[in-house]
C-alpha cells in the first residue's frame, strides 16, 4: 500500500483506516499524515467552528434587531445597518449553516456507513483550516473598523453582492469578503466530494440499506460539488471585475449576469442547507417516537427529486427584474413543483409521528417543533412562487419571515436537535435534560414572536434592507426584537449546557438512547 | 410546557434492562436550571427599578413634565396597594391582630401559574414601555404616549405585587407586596436556609443591590451607546420584556417537579399584609394600642419613607436636566443621561456595602441611636445632592444613600420582620426596633406613600430645589420623632 490509500478506496470492505495512514512514506505522504485526522474528531472541530461562527453572526442579528428598535436611524449610520445584514447573512448561510452540516456528517457518516474513515482524510482537514483564513477574510471589514484599521470598513453591500455597488465599492473590505468566500466555495467544493466518494467507495453495507441522513448528505454534497464551483466561479469573476473592470458585471446586462450566477447557486444552497436537516428530522423522529421511518423509500426519492429540481428554480428570484410571462410561468411551475417532494418528506414525518409512542425528549420536542416551522416555512414559499403575489411581497419583510421560518425555524432547529441527539456521541457525556428543555423552549418562543411579528411586518408590505420605517411599526419591530433576544438568551443556556457536561456531565454509555433492542436502532452508535 | 423527563418512557416500550437517559443533575442549590432562573429573576428586577428610575427622564423627553410624572408614579402605588389588598380580601377576616400565615395561601392559584402570570404581566408591561410612544399609531387608539406609559406602569404593578422576587431590595422606595413568613419567594430559595429570617432578608438586599447594578451598567451602556435617554430607555425596556419572558418561561419549564422541592411556592400576599383598614377608627385604636414609643418609631420611620419615595423619581430629572454632570475618561465621554446609571450604580455599591456591614453594625452599637443617626444621614442626603456639582461627590452620596441597608433590620416599616422567637413583649428591648407596625397601622403607612410621588412632582414642578429640600425637612422631622423616643426611654418603662 503506498501512497494509493487516499485514491483508491474501491476495495469496499472499508480499507484498514489509520493503520494505512501509518504505512505511506515520502514528504507528500508525511504530510498528508501530520493533517489527516480521525473523521469523528474532523466533524468536532466542524462543528466548534460553526458555532462561534454562529454566535458571531448571531450577534449581528441581536444588533440588526437592536438598530429597529425604534423606527428611525437616530444613533446609527444607515451603513451600520446595511453592513450588519451583509455579515450577518453570509456569516450565518456559510460559515454557520453549511459547517455544522458536515460536522455531523463526519461525525457520524462513516459508521453509518460502516466505513473505516473517509476517502480523503489529509484533504478533508486541509479544506477545514481552509475555513479559517476565508472567515477572517469574510469578516475583514469587522475585525478591520473594531480594531480602526484605517480603510478597512464593514462590508455593506448586502448578501446578494448585486453589483452595481459590489463593484463599485471602493472599499478594500469588500476584496476581502470576495477572497474569503472564494475559499469558502473552494474549502466547500473539496469537502462535499470527500463526502461524495466516501459514501459511493467506502461504504461496506448495501445501498439499499444505506439510512435516510446519508442520503440526504450525500444528494447535499453531489449538489454542492456543482454549485459551489459555480459561486466559486462567480466569486472569481467579480474579484477580476473589482481589479481589472473586465466588463461583464457592469453596464446593463452586468446585474443580469450576476443575478443568474448567483441565484443559479444559492437556489440550491438552500436545499443544500435544507437537505441534511430533513434528513436529521428522519433520523431522530423514529428514535423517539419508537417506530420506523414511515414510507422510507418515498423518502429517498423525495431527496433525489428536491436535489435535481432545485437546480432548475433560480429564475424564482428574477421575478421581479424582467422577465417574459412565459419563462415566468415554466420557473413558477418548476418552483411549485419543488414543493411535491417536501410535501411528500413532510408526510412521512407525520405518518412516523402518527400513533408513535412519543418521548418528550429535547431532540424529539426540537425536531416536532421544526417540523412546524417547516410547513409554515412552505407554505408561505408556495405564496411567493406565485409570480403576482412575488412582485408583490418579493421587497418586503414577507420573504425575510419565510426565509427565516425555514433557515432558523426548520434548518438551524434541526441542527440543534441533531445536536442534543448526537450529543453523547460526540462529547461522550450526557447534557443536563432541564437546560435542554429550556433552551429548546426559549427558542420556540422566541422564534414564533420574532418571525410572526415580522410576517406581520411583511403582509403589510413592509419593504425589507432599510434600516428606517413608518413609526406604526415601530411596536410590531420592537416584539420581533424581543423575540430576538429570547432567542439569543436561549443560545447562551445552550452554550450554559455544553460547557456544564464537559465539565461535569455524567458520562454516556455505548448505547446512551438505549436503542439497541428498538425497531429503529442506527448504526452510528 | 409541562415537560416529562426523557428518562419517563411510555408504557409499551418498556424493557427489562435499565433505559440510559440523560438525567438531570441533581437539584440543589447548584442545578443549572434554578441559576439560569435566578440570573433571568435578579436581572429582570434590575432592568425594572432601574427603568422606574429614569422613567420620568423618558417622560420628560417625551414632553410631559415632573406634576404628571408624579401623578403617573404615584398611580402605580396606589395600584399596588389595591391589588395586594383586594386579592386577598375574601380571606380577611376582620381582626387587627396579625392573623398569621393560615390565610397565606394563593388563592386556589397554584404556585407556578402566580410566578408565571405576574411575569408576564411584567413582560407585558414593559413592552407597552419600549412601543407607547408609537402603539396609537399601530393601534389607532386615542390614549397617547403617556395613556401607554400609563398603561404599562399599571401592568408592572402585578410584578410588584405578586412578583418571585418582589422582596429584592429596594423595598422602601416603593410598596411591594409582602412576602408571608410561612412561605417564602423564589429568590429567597438560594439563600442558606429558611430558617434565618435575617439572614434571608440580608440576602434578598444583596442580591437585589446585584440585580440593580446589572440594570445600572445595562442602562448606563445603552444610553452610552445610542447617546440619547429616549431610545436607550425603548432598548432597556425592550431588553427587560424579554429577560422577563425568559424568566416566565425558565419558571414554566422547571415545573413543580419534585427534583426541584425548594423551589416553588409563590405565595400571594399574606391577607394579613394587605388588608385595607376597616375604617379610619380601625387605625385609631391600632395607633392607641401602641406604646407612645413604638408610636414615635413607627412615625419617625414612615417620614423618612415617604421623603424618599416622593423625590427620588426627581433624581434622574435632577442630574440630567437641572445640574447635567457628565464625565469625561480617557478621552470618551459619558453624557449626563449616562452617567445617572453610573450613580444608581453606586448607590447599589453602597447598599451592597451596607447589607454586609448590618450585622456587626446592628450587635455592636446601640441600636436606637444607629437607626436615628443611619436616618438622619439618609435625611440629608436629598439637601446635599441638590448643593453639589461634583460628579464624586455625587456619586459618593448616593452610595451613601445605598448604605441605608445597614439600618433596613431596624426600620419598622421596612425591616425583615424578625418575630423574636420567644414570646416578648414588643416594648421590652431595642430588638423590637424593626418588629412591623400593626396590619391597619402598616396599611395606612402604605396609603400614606401614594400621593408622595405626586406632591414631590409638584414641588419639583415649582422649583426643583423646592423637592429636594422638602424632603431633607420631612425626613427630618421623622428623625425628630425618633428623637423623642429616647427621652421618653429614659422616663417610662
Ligand atoms: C416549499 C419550498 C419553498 C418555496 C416554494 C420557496 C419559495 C421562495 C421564493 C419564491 C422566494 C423568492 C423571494 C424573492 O422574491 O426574493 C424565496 C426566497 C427565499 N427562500 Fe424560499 N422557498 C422554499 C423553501 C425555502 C427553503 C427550504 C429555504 C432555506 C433553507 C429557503 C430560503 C429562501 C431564502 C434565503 C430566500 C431569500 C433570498 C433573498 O434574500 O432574496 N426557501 N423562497
Ligand atoms: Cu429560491
Amino acid at each position: 500500500m503506498s501512497h494509493s490509500s487516499d485514491t483508491d478506496g474501491t476495495d469496499g470492505t472499508g480499507g484498514t483506516g489509520d493503520a494505512e495512514l501509518e504505512a505511506t512514506s515520502g514528504p507528500l505522504e508525511t504530510g498528508r499524515r501530520l493533517i489527516a485526522v480521525d473523521h469523528v474528531r474532523l466533524g468536532r472541530w466542524f462543528l466548534v467552528f460553526a458555532l462561534v461562527m454562529g454566535l458571531w453572526g448571531g450577534l449581528d442579528a441581536v444588533l440588526l434587531r437592536t438598530t429597529l428598535v425604534t423606527p428611525t436611524l437616530d444613533h446609527w449610520s444607515a451603513d451600520v445597518y446595511s453592513s450588519l445584514f451583509t455579515t450577518h447573512g453570509l456569516t450565518m448561510l456559510f460559515l454557520f449553516a453549511v459547517p455544522v452540516i458536515w460536522g455531523f456528517a463526519y461525525a457520524t457518516i462513516p459508521s453509518l456507513i460502516r466505513a473505516e474513515r473517509t476517502a480523503f482524510p489529509a484533504l478533508a482537514a486541509a479544506a477545514f483550516w481552509l475555513q479559517i483564513p476565508a472567515a477572517i477574510l469574510v469578516r475583514a471589514g469587522t475585525i478591520g473598523s473594531a480594531l480602526d484599521v484605517a480603510g478597512l470598513d464593514p462590508v455593506a453591500i448586502g448578501w446578494t453582492m448585486y453589483p452595481p455597488m459590489s463593484v463599485t465599492s471602493s472599499n478594500p473590505a469588500v476584496d476581502a469578503l470576495v477572497a474569503g468566500l472564494l475559499f469558502v466555495a473552494i474549502s466547500t467544493s473539496l469537502t462535499a466530494a470527500d463526502l461524495v466518494v466516501t459514501v459511493c467507495r467506502r461504504r461496506t453495507i448495501p445501498w439499499s440499506d444505506v439510512d435516510t441522513f446519508t442520503w440526504t448528505v450525500v444528494t447535499s454534497a453531489a449538489m454542492a460539488v456543482v454549485a459551489f464551483p459555480v459561486l466559486a466561479g462567480s466569486l472569481a469573476l467579480l474579484l477580476l471585475e473589482r481589479a481589472a473592470g473586465v466588463g461583464l458585471l457592469v453596464g446593463r446586462s452586468g446585474p443580469m449576469v450576476w443575478l443568474n450566477l448567483f441565484w443559479f447557486f444559492a437556489h440550491p444552497l438552500v436545499y443544500i442547507l435544507v437537505l441534511p436537516p430533513m434528513g436529521i428530522t428522519s433520523h431522530v423522529l423514529p428514535r423517539f417516537a419508537g417506530r420506523r421511518l414511515f414510507g422510507r423509500r418515498s423518502v429517498v426519492y423525495s431527496t433525489f427529486a428536491i436535489g435535481i429540481l432545485s437546480f432548475t428554480v433560480w429564475g424564482h428570484h428574477l421575478f421581479m427584474a424582467g422577465m417574459s410571462v412565459s419563462v415566468r410561468a415554466v420557473f413558477m411551475f418548476v418552483t411549485l413543483a419543488v414543493a411535491v417532494p417536501s410535501s411528500a418528506k413532510l408526510c412521512t414525518w407525520l405518518g412516523t409521528l402518527w400513533g408513535g409512542a412519543i418521548q418528550h425528549t429535547a431532540p424529539m420536542i426540537a425536531s416536532i417543533a421544526a417540523i412546524a416551522f417547516f410547513i409554515v416555512g412552505g407554505v408561505t414559499g408556495v405564496f411567493l412562487a406565485v409570480a403576482p403575489i412575488n412582485v408583490l411581497y418579493n421587497g418586503t419583510y414577507y420573504v425575510v419571515a419565510h426565509f427565516h421560518m425555514m433557515l432558523v425555524g426548520f434548518v438551524a432547529f434541526t441542527l440543534v436537535a441533531g445536536g442534543y441527539y448526537w450529543f453523547p456521541l460526540l462529547t461522550g457525556r450526557w447534557y443536563d435534560p432541564t437546560l435542554a428543555h429550556l433552551h429548546v423552549w426559549l427558542t420556540i418562543v422566541g422564534i414564533i414572536v420574532t418571525f410572526g411579528a415580522l410576517f406581520v411586518v411583511g403582509f403589510a408590505e413592509l419593504p425589507r434592507r432599510i434600516a428606517t420605517y413608518p413609526p406604526a411599526f415601530a411596536p410590531i419591530h420592537q416584539l420581533a426584537t424581543v423575540g430576538a433576544y429570547v432567542i439569543a438568551v436561549g443560545q447562551l443556556v445552550f452554550l450554559l449546557n455544553i460547557g456544564r457536561s464537559l465539565w461535569v456531565g455524567e458520562r454516556a454509555g455505548d448505547d446512551p438512547w438505549g436503542l439497541a433492542d428498538e425497531p429503529s436502532h442506527a448504526r452510528e452508535w | 410546557m409541562t415537560t416529562s423527563q426523557p428518562q419517563s418512557r411510555s408504557q409499551g416500550q418498556s424493557r427489562s434492562r435499565p433505559q440510559p437517559r440523560p438525567r438531570p443533575s441533581p437539584g440543589g442549590r447548584f442545578d443549572p436550571v434554578r441559576i439560569v432562573l435566578l440570573v433571568a429573576l435578579v436581572t429582570s428586577h434590575g432592568l425594572i427599578r432601574v427603568a422606574e428610575r429614569y422613567f420620568p427622564e423618558f417622560l420628560s423627553a417625551l414632553g410631559y413634565g415632573p406634576i404628571v410624572t408624579g401623578l403617573v408614579v404615584s398611580i402605580g402605588l396606589g395600584v399596588t396597594v389595591i391589588i395586594t389588598a383586594s386579592a386577598t380580601a375574601g380571606l380577611n377576616s376582620g381582626d387587627e391582630t396579625e392573623s398569621g400565615d393560615r390565610n397565606a395561601e394563593t388563592g386556589g392559584f397554584p404556585a407556578r401559574v402566580v410566578a408565571v402570570v405576574s411575569v408576564l404581566f411584567a413582560t407585558l408591561g414593559l413592552f407597552v414601555w419600549t412601543g407607547a410612544p408609537t402603539l396609537d399609531a399601530l393601534l389607532g387608539t386615542p390614549l397617547s404616549a403617556l395613556g401607554w406609559l400609563a398603561v404599562g406602569v399599571v401592568l408592572l404593578q402585578a410584578w410588584h405585587s405578586f412578583g418571585p422576587v418582589r422582596t429584592l431590595w429596594p423595598i422602601d422606595t416603593r410598596i411591594v407586596g409582602r412576602k408571608t413568613r410561612s412561605t417564602r419567594t423564589e429568590a429567597d430559595e438560594f439563600t442558606p436556609s429558611g430558617a434565618d429570617r435575617e439572614r434571608d432578608a440580608r440576602a434578598g438586599t444583596v442580591i437585589g443591590a446585584l440585580g440593580i447594578g446589572a440594570g445600572a451598567l445595562i442602562v448606563t451602556a445603552a444610553i452610552a451607546i445610542v447617546g440619547g435617554v429616549k431610545t436607550g430607555f425603548s432598548i432597556v425596556a425592550a431588553t427587560g420584556a424579554a429577560v422577563t419572558l425568559v424568566a416566565a418561561i425558565t419558571r414554566g419549564v422547571i415545573g413543580d417537579t419534585d427534583r426541584l422541592p425548594l423551589v416553588g411556592r409563590i405565595e400571594a400576599p399574606s391577607a394579613a399584609r394587605g388588608r385595607v383598614p376597616d375604617s379610619v377608627a380601625s387605625v385609631r385604636r391600632a395607633v392607641v394600642a401602641l406604646s407612645d414609643r413604638r408610636r414615635w418609631t413607627i412615625t419617625g420611620d414612615a417620614l423618612v419613607r415617604l421623603a424618599l419615595v416622593g423625590s427620588t423619581p426627581y433624581l434622574v430629572l435632577l442630574f440630567v436636566e437641572e445640574q447635567p454632570l457628565s464625565l469625561s475618561v480617557g478621552g470618551r465621554s459619558l453624557m449626563p443621561a449616562a452617567m445617572f446609571g453610573a450613580f444608581v450604580l453606586a448607590e447599589a455599591g453602597g447598599a451592597l456595602l451596607g447589607a454586609i456591614a448590618a450585622p456587626r453594625l446592628v450587635s455592636a452599637v446601640d441600636r436606637r441611636w444607629l437607626l436615628t443617626l443611619g436616618l438622619a444621614g439618609v435625611s440629608l442626603v436629598p439637601m446635599a445632592l441638590v448643593a453639589t456639582s461634583s460628579v464624586a461627590i455625587v456619586a459618593l452620596l448616593f452610595a451613601v444613600l445605598g448604605c441605608r441597608t445597614a439600618i433596613e433590620p431596624l426600620r419598622p416599616t421596612v425591616g425583615p420582620r424578625i418575630r423574636p422567637s420567644h414570646d416578648v413583649s414588643p416594648d421590652a428591648d431595642a430588638t423590637a426596633l424593626g418588629l412591623p407596625p400593626p396590619e391597619p397601622l402598616q396599611t395606612a403607612v402604605r396609603i400614606a406613600l401614594v400621593p408622595a410621588p405626586f406632591v414631590g412632582g409638584l414641588l419639583y414642578a415649582i422649583h426643583p430645589v423646592a423637592a429636594f429640600t422638602v424632603a431633607t425637612t420631612v425626613s427630618l422631622l421623622g428623625v425628630r420623632e425618633l428623637l423623642r423616643s429616647f427621652s421618653f426611654e429614659r422616663i417610662g418603662d
